[in-house]
């Protein structure tokens, strides 16, 4: 399997679990992008992370959001205010791409939907924690107070206290 | 600071203080006017003949014009400071950040440019072969520290070499939330691809990559993107025509020109004759040593490879046999892997060229723009414009490329008429 069709299979699968674990979840671009980053770490795929102005950003998910749209798997749509919405589409289609992964793929999809899939407001918490273990683990820097201090003057929308409770929540720290 | 003026193809004359002349007269940046931007490119445009040394000045100059024109405007300035809690004092020192930041983004780029990143090697770290990137860090706080941080004008700045290199790795530590300034390196609207678009297609001599620069850049504007609530870089609604005419922009460069059916025979054979005579290039804590390989030295050392670079020198290239349109069918894909079936059978060599292998390179998988009213409002170029929905990237393409001389054996076997 090519890795286009791979990471297709992925992203499928992974906007399929999240729906059926909760159906009312907003699945914006944003989710996808932290919830892939956190699947790389989990399998060690190599899907080109790099840290954007506001956290890691991958080019390559973003072609397999595009192809998986394309082929009509999935429907992207956009509310004013709320941002993307993204939903499965065509379950038959899903399924047979879903089939495509091996045991531990499937696992680890499931891992990160079950530990991540429940936070509230997803895409906000998604994109501090994915922000905070980027930083940790790639600029070095390993001290709880400074990992939330950079991570605040990264995202000044969130006061230090919610950012540290969001990390907790996650145990990231 | 003492202003110098050099003349360039796309933007006029391009300045450059003498902090900045210093940089660029060191060996590791004169190094990029050994650098190819688009490899062998000229085998099918000749004109392609330009380097990474003028596309880094090109980068400089629009990232400043990119950032002067943000700043000027009232709008975005509250938004930096709503958002980051920005203020105007430091705008200058950052100024420079950004300019030093695109002078050097491509300083760590191999020979051939992206033709050779297969010959990086391992990082131990992370099992992850290393890129560009991680070799433009190493030059940055190696060989330039010195010259970026002991130059006399630095005294009124307190730059570090490090400051610039978190810049482009996009590391925080350091920055702190100056760090957003990134987005003119790498987004969607960054100085790097609105440079190339129009850099290349002078250079090749095709209008494809031809957009408004001047429109564009007074129509950027800041916002806050709705899911996360982090800012971005979007443009005015009263400029998304010229939004869509760079997304048509990258559009027709890609399919006319960086996937050129020929272009993309040469990269392969290129990267095949690399791999078989320089192997690897050293890693980035060699910085040195990596410094030594351009494409001058890169050619020397495949000279007497009697295969893939003597190919390239007699312009023997591969041949495609068979190609897809651009959203192949079914049928199409089918006959694809009957094709490689029958090749394989007959111990005919091929290649199978899929384009998303060269997608990635040209960043061409972006995320849409975002248009943004006078009230705030964001809605994505794709609600505006119905060529950019269609455009969406529906681009598939594979090829089946055979060495020249088996190509009318393999037509035939394969039931093709060329």
């Amino acid at each position: 399997m090519s890795d286009l069709l791979k990471g297709v299979a992925l992203v499928y699968t992974l906007i399929k679990k999240l729906t059926e674990q909760n159906p009312n979840i907003q699945i914006g671009k944003t989710v996808i992008q932290k919830m892939m980053y956190l699947l790389e770490r989990e399998r060690n795929y190599d899907f080109g992370f790099s840290m954007y102005h506001y956290g890691p950003y991958s080019i390559k998910v973003s072609s397999y959001l595009n192809f998986a749209e394309n082929i009509g798997g999935i429907n992207i749509k956009w509310f004013p205010e709320k941002g993307y919405f993204i939903e499965p589409r065509n379950l038959e289609e899903i399924e047979t791409f879903e089939k495509s992964l091996d045991e531990k793929d499937q696992e680890a999809i499931e891992k990160i939907v079950s530990i991540y899939g429940k936070l509230e407001p997803i895409a906000i918490k998604l994109s501090i924690i994915a922000t905070a273990i980027y930083v940790r683990e790639n600029f070095g820097v390993s001290q709880e107070h400074e990992l939330i201090k950079i991570i605040g003057t990264l995202k000044p929308q969130h006061s230090l206290d919610y950012i540290r409770q969001v990390l907790q929540e996650a145990d990231v720290i | 600071m003492k202003i110098y003026e050099i003349r360039d193809p796309v933007h006029g004359f391009i300045e450059f203080n003498d902090w900045e002349k210093e940089i660029i007269a060191h060996p590791a940046f004169q190094r990029l006017r050994r650098i190819r931007q688009l490899a062998l490119t000229d085998m099918i445009y000749p004109g392609a003949m330009h380097s990474r040394f003028e596309h880094s000045l090109g980068v400089m100059h629009l990232v400043t014009k990119m950032f002067d024109s943000i700043i000027k405007k009232e709008e975005n300035k509250k938004i930096l400071k709503d958002l980051l809690n920005y203020e105007d004092e430091g705008l200058k020192r950052d100024r420079q950040i950004i300019r030093f930041a695109g002078l050097l983004h491509d300083i760590g780029h191999a020979p051939f440019s992206h033709v050779s990143e297969e010959l990086m090697p391992k990082n131990p770290l992370t099992n992850k072969p290393y890129k560009h990137e991680d070799y433009t860090i190493a030059i940055i706080i190696g060989p330039l520290k010195d010259v970026i941080e002991k130059h006399k004008s630095n005294v009124n700045y307190g730059i570090t070499a490090n400051e610039i290199a978190d810049m482009i790795k996009g590391d925080p530590k350091r920055l702190g939330k100056r760090i957003f300034w990134k987005i003119l390196i790498s987004s969607q609207l960054d100085a790097d691809r609105c440079d190339y678009l129009l850099r290349d297609s002078i250079h090749l001599g095709v209008k494809y990559g031809i957009y408004d620069l001047d429109r564009l850049l007074v129509t950027l504007k800041l916002a806050k993107e709705p899911e996360a609530g982090d800012p971005f870089l979007g443009i005015e609604e009263g400029g998304w025509h010229v939004a869509e005419s760079i997304v048509i922009a990258r559009y027709q460069m890609f399919t006319q020109v960086y996937y050129q059916k020929t272009r993309r025979a040469y990269d392969f054979m290129l990267k095949e004759a690399l791999k078989k005579n320089i192997e690897t290039y050293p890693p980035p804590d060699k910085i040195d040593e990596f410094l030594k390989f351009d494409d001058y030295k890169a050619w020397m050392g495949m000279l007497n490879d009697k295969e893939w670079f003597a190919n390239i020198l007699n312009r023997n290239h591969l041949r495609v046999i068979y190609e897809t349109k651009e959203m192949p069918s079914k049928i199409e894909k089918e006959k694809v892997e009957k094709i490689e079936k029958k090749l394989s059978e007959n111990k005919i060599w091929f290649w199978k060229d899929r384009s998303e292998d060269a997608k990635s390179w040209y960043d061409i998988e972006n995320e849409d723009i975002q248009i943004i009213d006078s009230d705030g409002n964001i809605e994505p170029l794709s609600t505006y414009s119905n060529v950019v929905r269609s455009l969406r990237m529906r681009y598939e393409k594979i090829r089946i490329y055979v060495k020249a001389e088996d190509k009318d054996k393999a037509s035939k076997l394969v039931g093709v008429e060329i």
